[in-house]
């Protein structure tokens, strides 16, 4: 009874934070002057311009997509697979670049490749770099440094889930390179196509880099049409070729899972190529990209911070914003963490179908432009009945929420996946409520993924442009939205001060992590 | 031991949540919430000010550079039925206008407004304008060429050597809109056209432009003054020229500030102090003297040197009211110019 109650009440709840927005935007789109027309939805699918801008988010996001997986497939390979120097610190390097807001990367590399750039100093070629910056291959660059750790990410946990045995007797009559190609890349296939597709949502989506760069893709369009031409119905409509894609990643994930469980990461000792006389080299060609792709823009931001005073200065210029940005994104990656446990929860354990349906709603949710979700905010919650959420910083949660739940139920639904469900049977068994299991055996069992959860949750909360710009409520502003308010007319070295106290938060934050991570480990024995 | 490290984490974490989620006892008194679209490096130190003056807590939202002056006036409209702004700083009349038309705003006839020029006010009180804006050439020093008129944009020896910025946001909107009701619309069409044939690069706002021009990657663009201000003062190898000032030529195109009081808000009190701080001659000539170097309108104001009084200046004459409407009516142009 307990346990239907609370299930009832979390998909009401759930459904309102992620549901709603979408129902009265679309419904909008549909209603004109209280009538219903189609127009908008005639104009749009009619329209040339949007047909290019079409075409440039999928070019985009398709080269990204296949140049992320090509390139990331093989660097999971080396930092789980081989014995390369120093592999927890390119681990660590490599997946960096997710958890920054992509606009700083845009920002250091203008530093770094604008007309009169630091390159220019050196090489002279700022004209050219310049205008390759500016545009598609900019755009193409930018995404791949930031999404390649998507791919590594997810490879690697594929890498970890195949089974040692069938490779280790492979092994037996084979070299490692066949053993690769026929055992490896096969079992992890579903990884491969996972990964393509999520970094092609991610790429298509993004904002704040298209913008930047001058580069007119779908998303920055249904900002302009939201924010210029104050139509909330138009930015509706041109959401619906990222809905659509959206659905396409849903049915991805879901038709990947239902061909082939994922396993979870293996215990037992799993293949490891030996380099050999390569391993210096190769060791030095991924530190060298490293430093390319990810030590050299922040380095920049570090030299245009203009020194310590600067960045001292600049603490003090945002430190309560910083103070309210670490509580918005800690509210929102412990709710986050709360939502996502308990959707995976009732899909995996429980089976409903209620649940499938919030995990759908929530992938495409996490797909859609953050700009969409904070129209559908404003248009939900802006009511003097609901003043009390719309006024109050309960407002820039529930977009985090909407946005990232998806997040944490995938973290959670693999937790679910490797542990079987047989410790709460035999409690179901013996009388143990559904309390006592839940809080007894479900969660201990899982506690290492919560704080995962949370640690993804915070950090991608803290970096939220998209919706926070469109609903903070006065004096609620967080870093992120401080640092493009401040674009204007404000001086370089306070901008990158700021960013690289965001970028440090979120170092700060992982670092975090690894040292409770660890502290857990040596203490439980685990 | 872990469990006790487990409790106290969460007990700080719940103490500060309270206090973060409450509000204080006091803050329905003495607070104005504002909404400002003026640059936030020039703004927030005013409104800092005001606060340290009257003990009134200023809560603000402020524009993004790429959204500019539209970002939060779409706010305002959203919010119309349940406003939850007090005053709006606008940094052009236009969307003041907009907001007027939208029966977005209230009357307040403010005793700082009486030394501003008529022309720079709506007479029936619903907006005022003060520390104007100068719309202007950016001209990168290296050129040996310059540009003196917002018609060389169209001419052949400027044939992609121009940016401006996007005109589908703040005061570049104004300006076109504003020379379409000079011209005429036939006249400001083929203008528009002509900008795209002539390879004019679009950027996404003044500062860009501004920052484009001084990076040298183009010779000159249209901004505002205090964007070229700004960048003077940071070194960058540009200077100003003024727009069509011969005999013959309409003028420059001046964009006052403007604030306005919100139909319906929350702490009128408050935001009727604020309004009277904001067109102070005090606060315009702290405005002059800041990096943005806005014109004061009340006269007497000390300037610095290197700014040009009003009163020196050939002001293009415009109705900011037919402006705004403009404006409006030339959308469907200025979305199929950039091809949305």
């Amino acid at each position: 009874m307990i346990k239907k109650s609370f299930y009832y009440s979390l998909f009401v709840i759930i459904g309102i934070i992620i549901i709603f927005p979408f129902i009265i935007m679309f419904k909008k789109s549909f209603y004109i002057n209280g009538q219903i027309d189609l127009s908008l939805y005639e104009k749009f699918f009619t329209s040339k311009a949007n047909f290019t801008l079409f075409k440039n988010s999928f070019l985009l996001a398709g080269t990204v997509a296949l140049l992320a997986t090509i390139s990331g497939l093989p660097l999971a390979v080396l930092l789980n697979r081989t014995n390369i120097y120093f592999k927890k610190v390119l681990l660590v390097l490599f997946t960096f670049p997710l958890f920054v807001p992509p606009y700083i990367f845009a920002i250091s590399w203008y530093y770094i490749l604008g007309k009169n750039g630091i390159l220019n100093s050196f090489l002279h070629t700022g004209a050219i770099t310049s205008s390759l910056f500016f545009g598609f291959p900019g755009c193409v660059f930018i995404h791949f440094s930031i999404f390649l750790p998507v791919v590594i990410i997810v490879v690697s946990f594929f890498l970890k889930g195949v089974n040692p045995n069938l490779e280790n007797s492979a092994r037996l009559y084979t070299g490692w390179k066949r053993v690769m190609l026929n055992i490896t890349v096969p079992t992890i296939f579903k990884g491969i196509v996972l990964a393509f597709v999520l970094v092609f949502i991610l790429s298509f989506g993004e904002l704040s880099v298209p913008t930047f760069l001058r580069y007119d893709v779908f998303p920055v369009v249904t900002f302009l049409k939201f924010s210029a031409f104050y139509d909330y119905s138009g930015a509706t409509v041109s959401t619906i070729p990222v809905l659509i894609l959206g659905l396409i990643f849903v049915f991805t994930l879901k038709s990947l899972k239902t061909a082939n469980e994922i396993d979870g990461p293996s215990s037992e000792e799993q293949l490891l190529i030996e380099l050999g006389k390569n391993r210096l080299w190769v060791s030095f060609l991924m530190a060298v990209s490293g430093i390319i792709l990810i030590v050299i823009p922040f380095s920049v931001l570090v030299m245009k911070s203009g020194g310590i005073k600067n960045i001292v200065h600049a603490f003090k210029l945002a430190q309560s914003t910083l103070l309210r940005s670490l509580y918005l994104a800690a509210i929102g990656g412990l709710l986050i963490t709360i939502m996502g446990f308990f959707i995976a929860y009732f899909e995996k354990r429980e089976n409903k179908k209620g649940a499938f349906l919030l995990d759908s709603l929530s992938l495409v949710a996490f797909a859609i432009p953050g700009t969409v979700i904070g129209v559908g905010l404003i248009l939900l919650w802006n009511t003097p009945q609901t003043n009390f959420i719309y006024s109050s910083p309960i407002i820039i949660v529930l977009g985090y929420l909407a946005k990232y739940t998806a997040i944490s139920s995938k973290i959670f639904e693999v937790g679910f996946g490797k542990y079987p469900p047989s410790a709460e049977e035999a409690a179901m068994m013996c009388g143990a409520s559904w309390i006592k299991r839940l809080f007894f055996i479900t969660i201990p069992m899982l506690k290492h993924l919560f704080l995962l959860s949370f640690v993804v949750g915070f950090i991608f909360s803290l970096n939220d442009v998209g919706i926070t710009m469109l609903v903070y409520p006065p004096n609620f502003e967080t870093v992120s939205v401080k640092i493009f308010t401040l674009m204007a007319n404000g001086r370089e070295e306070i901008i990158s001060s700021l960013c690289l106290i965001l970028v440090l938060t979120v170092v700060f934050a992982m670092s975090l992590f690894f040292v409770l991570k660890r502290f857990k480990h040596e203490h439980s024995g685990n | 031991m872990n469990k006790l490290f487990f409790k106290i984490t969460l007990l700080i974490f719940v103490l500060n949540l309270t206090a973060f989620c409450s509000k204080k006892g006091n803050d329905k008194k003495g607070v104005v919430v504002v909404y400002v679209s003026e640059d936030r490096v020039f703004s927030e130190p005013i409104l800092k000010e005001f606060e340290k003056k009257t003990g009134i807590k200023v809560k603000a939202v402020y524009d993004t550079e790429e959204t500019k002056s539209t970002g939060v006036t779409n706010r305002l409209i959203a919010e119309k039925n349940n406003p939850q702004c007090d005053v709006y700083w606008a940094n052009e009349p236009i969307r003041a206008e907009v907001l007027k038309q939208k029966g977005v705003l209230d009357v307040y006839f403010s005793k700082n407004a009486k030394g501003i020029p008529e022309n720079f006010k709506d007479k029936n009180g619903y907006w005022t304008g003060f520390s104007a804006r100068i719309r202007v050439f950016v001209v990168n020093k290296k050129s040996k060429k310059v540009p003196s008129s917002i018609f060389d944009y169209v001419k052949p020896e400027w044939r992609g050597k121009g940016v401006i910025a996007n005109p589908l946001f703040g005061t570049t909107t104004s300006h076109i809109a504003a020379l379409f009701t000079l011209l005429g619309d036939k006249k400001g069409r083929k203008f528009l056209e002509s900008l795209k044939r002539n390879n004019i690069k679009i950027s996404s706002s003044n500062g860009e432009s501004a920052d484009l021009v001084a990076s040298g990657e183009y010779i000159f663009s249209l901004v505002d003054s205090d964007d070229a201000n700004s960048r003077i003062k940071q070194g960058k190898p540009v200077k100003i020229v003024y727009p069509d000032q011969g005999k013959d030529d309409p003028g420059c195109f001046v964009i006052p500030n403007t604030v306005m009081l919100i139909k319906g808000a929350p702490h009128r009190e408050e935001a009727k102090k604020l309004i009277d701080f904001l067109l102070s001659p005090e606060t315009e000539q702290k405005l002059a003297f800041a990096d943005c170097a806005q014109i004061p309108l009340h006269k007497g104001v000390k300037i610095p040197e290197n700014l040009k009084p009003i009163e020196k200046l050939k002001v293009m004459r415009v109705d900011f009211e037919k402006v705004a409407k403009k404006m409006i009516e030339i959308q469907p142009l200025l979305k199929k110019f950039l091809g949305l």
